[in-house]
């Protein structure tokens, strides 16, 4: 979240720091899509984005604003187990 | 789009693949049906199959044909004698016996009893065993070519001594598909018996895939405590969120195969939407609670404990009851090279109440008829004792010249005992079944031609039973 204050500015950072690449236009279009949706669940539902920023040992930077961290990390979960991320082809 | 280079990578199968599979908005339809996906399983028998899955009971050590199953009284009066070389022949020994300078002859510990219409001997350390004789195939002339653990596990899981085949499991369900689409085609189930040692081998690579795509891997499930980790989605993440969540990353992989053509991510795609109804599918197998006191009773007290064989033939039942393909049990624990009359009775006390009410319990259910129930392991063990044998006291080495297994079910004729072994039960003297013939044996039951299930790799065709084995016509229904 630190990468940028735009969406797709933190969706290149993620993106590049998994798969050693920067995403195509489509690609950001598809993660932007995913961060709106969850950004709008965890806006109108903050007690469940506090849930799932309990889980796990790290404890949650209070100075982020929790719906937007909930949503990053949903962002982030789908980068990390990308195929391109797990494997090299 | 491809690059040049990825398009001269490209092999037949994946270009076909891509061919069945389409590009743009129909590959996304084509995750929902497997059968379009490259290197999709042959999906059809070449004949009728008289079973439809196979629950494997695999005796990982070699337990000892000499007193479980191959009865041989006359042994008695050489107990103690040396073996004869004239038996012996000069066979291969492992090392850990090779250097002994004497094989005095062991006459089995066990006694043994005629049991069932068809009089079959069997151990009276398997009185349960004895209940259900009727239905059991017994063939007494199994031999293999190993004479060490992990090779002869190899050989028998995948019909070559060096790892990196596709095990039975993966063989099966490649060339017939799956027919439950919530659970895995082949789940392997492992416990460890009671007189196993911290260092017997047993590695994930014997339920692997091999050169076969690797969705049709064996998946096994933990011994202890949740049998599949994180079933749960995390707190904060609903079921329907899940679904989303795999909807973007699924957009994502199938643009990347789009762009490589590489079927392992199509197996990747596959495994995350398989894992998905995982979440589902695994909590209503693995919960007992409907499950009647008889059959608790059945299986015995230890098949309240998850891990144990006992528990796992109960789920293997459940894993049968839907319809999954092959339902692999490992039990360890049969390598008694020392102490071996207290050690093996510990085994058979493990797996006999188990194995004779997984066998009831099917035919009570009607499933019998069409699951093929093996039992056995890597290979027998020696007629002379491994160190000194003492008066109540003695081990036996590895033994590949013969050794037995037992079949049921699904397309194999009940209540036979086949083949036969010398007065010294070391080598085979009538009817041998090699572990290619078992295997292509196995394959005929479930309607497969073992000669035509065939996976072309690195410029050559490969068989599980390579360019061996004949099927044994005597002990089909």
């Amino acid at each position: 979240m630190r990468a940028g204050s735009e969406p797709v500015a933190r969706i290149r950072h993620g993106f590049r720091r998994v798969t050693g690449r920067l995403p195509q236009e489509d690609e950001i279009e598809m993660l932007e899509k995913h961060y709106r949706r969850w950004r709008d669940e965890y806006r109108d539902n903050p007690a469940v984005a506090l849930q799932l920023l309990a889980v796990g040992e790290a404890p949650r930077d209070p100075t982020l604003d929790a719906a937007e961290l909930a949503a990053w990390t949903s962002v982030a979960s789908v980068l990390l187990n990308l195929d391109e991320t797990i494997s090299k082809e | 789009m491809l690059s040049r280079e990825r398009l001269l990578l490209l092999t037949r199968r994946q270009l076909f693949g891509r061919a069945a599979v389409g590009i743009g908005t129909a590959a996304l339809a084509a995750l929902l049906k497997p059968e379009l996906l490259a290197a999709a399983p042959v999906g059809k028998s070449h004949f009728p199959a008289r079973a439809k899955r196979v629950i494997y009971l695999f005796m990982h050590g070699g337990p000892s044909q000499l007193e479980l199953f191959d009865h041989k009284p006359d042994l008695k009066k050489r107990h103690g004698e040396e073996l004869p070389d004239s038996v012996r022949r000069g066979r291969r020994l492992t090392t850990m016996t090779s250097s002994q300078k004497a094989f005095p002859v062991v006459s089995s510990f066990s006694g043994f009893t005629r049991r069932g219409r068809s009089g079959a001997w069997v151990s009276d350390l398997l009185p349960r065993l004895g209940e259900v004789v009727d239905d059991l195939c017994i063939i007494r002339s199994l031999h293999t070519e190993a004479i060490n653990h992990d090779p002869a596990v190899t050989f028998l899981q995948t019909g070559h001594q060096q790892p990196g085949r596709p095990s039975m499991g993966s063989w099966i369900t490649y060339g017939l598909g799956s027919e439950n689409r919530d659970l895995p085609g082949f789940v392997v189930l492992l416990s460890r018996g009671s007189a196993a040692r911290p260092g017997d081998p047993l590695q994930a690579r014997l339920w692997g895939s091999g050169f076969l795509p690797s969705s049709y891997q064996g998946v096994g499930f933990r011994s202890s405590g949740d049998p599949v980790l994180y079933l749960s989605n995390p707190p904060g993440l609903p079921r329907a969120g899940r679904r989303h969540q795999l909807d973007t990353l699924q957009q994502l992989n199938r643009k990347h195969y789009d762009a490589m053509l590489d079927p392992e991510i199509q197996t990747r795609i596959a495994q995350y939407e398989m894992a998905y109804r995982m979440q589902a599918s695994v909590p209503e197998l693995t919960n007992l609670d409907r499950e009647s006191a008889r059959t608790f009773e059945l299986y015995g007290p230890q098949a309240r404990i998850p891990g144990t064989f006992a528990a796992n033939c109960l789920l293997a039942r459940r894993l049968a009851e839907r319809d999954v393909r092959f339902i692999q049990l490992y039990h360890r624990g049969w390598d008694q090279h020392y102490n071996l009359p207290s050690d093996l009775r510990l085994q058979c006390q493990d797996i006999d109440q188990p194995c004779a009410a997984l066998l009831k319990d099917l035919k009570q259910r009607g499933l019998l008829d069409d699951t093929l129930l093996v039992w056995g392991g890597e290979f027998g063990r020696t007629t002379y004792s491994q160190g000194k044998l003492e008066p109540s006291n003695f081990g036996r080495d590895h033994h590949g010249a013969c050794f037995t297994m037992w079949l049921a079910g699904g397309g194999i004729k009940p209540g036979l005992v086949y083949g036969e072994t010398d007065d010294y039960c070391y080598n085979v003297v009538k009817d041998p079944v090699h572990v290619h013939d078992l295997n292509a044996t196995l394959l005929h039951c479930l309607g497969i031609d073992h000669t035509k299930l065939i996976y072309r790799f690195q410029g050559r065709d490969y068989r599980l039973t390579d360019v061996h084995g004949e099927v044994v016509q005597p002990i089909l229904a």
